[in-house]
């Protein structure tokens, strides 16, 4: 039984690559703060970099192709990160607010 | 000559060129004198006289000579249909009535109109009608005819609304070219009742248009793989469109009307050629008509009673137009009922006869309207016999003809008599010495009113050349009679010379003591308001309106209600899904989380069951 648990295989790395990102989505749909979303999207892009990473080492003969895209994954997520706090800063100075609320003139 | 009949198709081209050349000369304003229209107008209409002459030497001196000449102009799958030229006696015959009375009226027109501020316009029509008759006149199946049918149609309307700033004018117009499309619908629907007989009965594709070439054999070949119902329904159809184009009983009110273009059109179109087109109809199908007996008794009684009514309607009438456009509807009644009871050709002789007679009483109508500075009343004209002496002698020679004393109408209305005697239609003969009598007294009637006694109103002197041009017709006139055919027959010319004489008493008296007659309420009203044709037309067309009312409301309530209803359904749903719309980009994830847990649950759910069904069997 013990040894059964302990016995990681890519199960268990699905189901906390799944967690991860429900958690990351809870986060992203719940918080006001503009840079918690932000960290949030993160979560959920580590858990798809997560993914990746656990088909490559299990699925795949060549275990080449996952990781390389789990590297490209991260650069552009850090190029985003760069793009969101820019515009992050510039919605910041129309509203001296980071709060979404008050976000939201686009309504129906 | 047989260069003539070989090019003959380019007597529609010509004039239709004609009046491109003027309308678009007139566009680009390079034309501008009327000097260049006269020139264009004149050069085309000589040119189609020139073939006309060559092609009916060519039959004149053929008997039975036929050719035929067609391009394909429209194919459809199998169906061919042709445009073309059909030449015999009866085609050359019409065109060269129809170029010469065109070109004189021409003329006639140059002066006539020349004050006109639309004078150019006005020729560009008198082409484009030139285009449209000669098409007519030539074409050699069912399909040409209908196209140049309408054709016809709209230039009758273009002109009779010449001036169309007149609100009653256009209203003529539109009246008049409202009625021929009815007679025109009842027209096509014929031809495809009869195209569809010989394609479903004898497979012949070659010939659904009803070519005239093989008229009599495609005609014996309808009537006998028909029924007779729908045999006279397919002739009945056919008819309406002579029936319309000519001015027939039910459908003879627009001519009336069409009095209110200019003078020269009332003398070209709605006396001499457009209207005789119908007539030109029925002798060109005669071979299917004659087939039934029923058709041409139809026709027949058409054509008396269409004749009588406007004969009688003429009698009280005080416009001079009115008279001759009454007369002019008489005179066609009479040309279908020779068509129905006696044969196509005097039909033919009468058409000529008529034609040329009453072409010259339109033009010098024209200029008597002219020396009334523009008054139509009879009333108030009078004693321009000293003042326009060419044109009272010249409009004497026109009513004698007409009312069959002497010249081609002497012939024709002769050979008409005589040959209902011959057939025993005892009936008819009796009506048409009525219509005869009642012809003899309106035209001298007008003679009276217009040309004797003591000058009324104002007079203008018109110019020469409106004088003298009714000459021309006035020659024909009196030639013909030496062309025509002569039966003598003493006790028919007796019996002639009497009802003339009669009539022209009675038209005296009538006249000489006009102020001391007493008019009949009944009878008079009945005459003047020509039958209340106009009041039954009203009639017709208030029931229409009532009709049309009714669709209006139920267009208002219930369909206008229904698209409200539709609408509202849009509106509400839109309002509720707009509330969804937050503006909250969350809300927007978490949307698109919830449809894509869904669905791709879903995805998995219905492919776990396949799978597991799949294996349980």
């Amino acid at each position: 039984m013990l040894n059964n648990i302990f016995n990681i295989g890519l199960f268990h790395y699905l189901i906390l690559a799944m967690v991860l990102f429900f958690i990351g989505a809870f986060g992203v749909i719940i918080s006001k703060n503009i840079i918690k979303i932000l960290i949030c999207l993160e979560f959920m892009l580590t858990a798809v970099n997560i993914n990746f990473i656990a088909f490559a080492a299990f699925v795949d003969s060549v275990k080449v192709n996952g990781f390389i895209f789990s590297i490209f994954y991260t650069a552009i997520g850090a190029v985003e990160i760069a793009v969101a706090l820019v515009i992050f800063y510039l919605m910041y100075r129309e509203k001296k607010s980071i709060n979404i609320e008050n976000y939201k003139e686009l309504n129906g | 000559m047989s260069f003539f009949v070989e090019n003959l198709y380019t007597v529609i081209l010509i004039p239709f060129w004609a009046a491109l050349l003027i309308l678009l000369g007139k566009l680009f304003a390079v034309i501008s004198s009327k000097k260049v229209v006269n020139i264009i107008t004149f050069l085309s209409t000589i040119y189609c006289l020139f073939f006309a002459i060559g092609a009916f030497t060519k039959t004149l001196v053929e008997k039975g000579f036929v050719y035929e000449n067609v391009i394909p102009f429209l194919t459809v799958s199998k169906f061919n249909f042709t445009l073309g030229m059909y030449i015999d006696g009866v085609t050359t015959w019409f065109l060269l009535l129809a170029v010469i009375i065109s070109l004189i009226v021409q003329i006639y027109s140059m002066a006539y109109m020349r004050d006109d501020l639309s004078y150019v316009r006005f020729f560009a029509y008198l082409n484009l009608f030139n285009f449209s008759m000669f098409g007519l006149i030539l074409a050699p199946n069912m399909f040409q005819i209908y196209v140049f049918w309408e054709l016809v149609g709209v230039t009758s309307y273009l002109l009779i609304g010449f001036w169309y700033k007149n609100r009653s004018v256009s209203d003529a117009a539109k009246r008049a070219f409202i009625i021929n499309r009815i007679g025109d619908f009842a027209f096509l629907a014929g031809i495809v009742l009869s195209a569809y007989i010989i394609l479903a009965n004898l497979g012949n594709v070659s010939s659904i248009t009803l070519p005239f070439v093989e008229m009599p054999s495609i005609s014996a070949q309808i009537y006998g793989c028909t029924s007779d119902g729908i045999f006279i329904l397919t002739c009945i159809l056919l008819l309406f469109g002579s029936i319309a184009k000519s001015a027939q009983f039910p459908l003879h009110t627009w001519l009336i009307d069409a009095m209110k273009g200019p003078t020269p059109v009332s003398a070209l179109i709605h006396s001499a050629t457009m209207v005789a087109a119908g007539v030109f109809l029925l002798i060109r199908l005669y071979p299917l008509y004659s087939l039934s007996n029923i058709i041409l008794n139809i026709i027949s009684i058409i054509g008396i009673v269409t004749a009588l009514i406007c004969s009688y309607s003429a009698l009280t009438q005080t416009d001079i137009k009115k008279i001759l456009a009454y007369s002019t509807n008489a005179q066609l009644g009479l040309m279908f009922l020779a068509v129905g009871s006696c044969s196509a050709t005097i039909s033919l002789l009468h058409l000529t006869s008529h034609a040329f007679a009453k072409a010259l009483l339109f033009l010098i109508a024209g200029t008597v309207i002219l020396a009334m500075n523009s008054n139509q009343d009879i009333r108030f004209a009078g004693g321009l016999r000293r003042k326009l002496p060419v044109c009272a002698y010249t409009y004497l020679v026109g009513i004698i003809s007409l009312s069959g004393l002497l010249f081609s109408g002497y012939t024709s209305k002769e050979m008409i008599f005589s040959s209902l005697i011959q057939q025993n239609h005892y009936i008819f003969a009796i009506l048409f010495e009525v219509v005869a009598f009642m012809t003899v007294y309106y035209l001298f009637r007008l003679y009276f009113y217009t040309f004797e006694g003591e000058l009324v109103s104002d007079y203008k002197e018109p110019k020469n050349h409106l004088v003298y041009t009714p000459i021309l017709l006035a020659f024909f006139v009196v030639g013909l009679w030496f062309v025509f055919p002569k039966s003598a027959n003493l006790l028919i010319i007796l019996f002639n010379i009497v009802i003339f004489v009669l009539a022209l008493i009675t038209s005296y008296i009538a006249y000489r003591f006009r102020n001391n007659i007493k008019k009949v309420p009944l009878f008079y009203d009945l005459s003047y308001r020509a039958f209340f044709a106009d009041d039954v037309n009203n009639f017709i067309s208030n029931i229409y309106c009532c009709l049309v009312k009714i669709l209006s409301y139920i267009e208002k309530y219930i369909c206008e209600g229904l698209s409200y209803i539709l609408s509202l359904c849009v509106r509400i749903s839109a309002f509720i899904f707009s509330k969804f719309q937050t503006g909250n980009v969350q809300s927007y994830l978490s949307y698109s989380l919830l449809i894509m847990m869904f669905s791709f649950g879903g995805l998995l759910l219905v492919y776990s069951l396949v799978i597991y069904f799949s294996e349980v069997q």
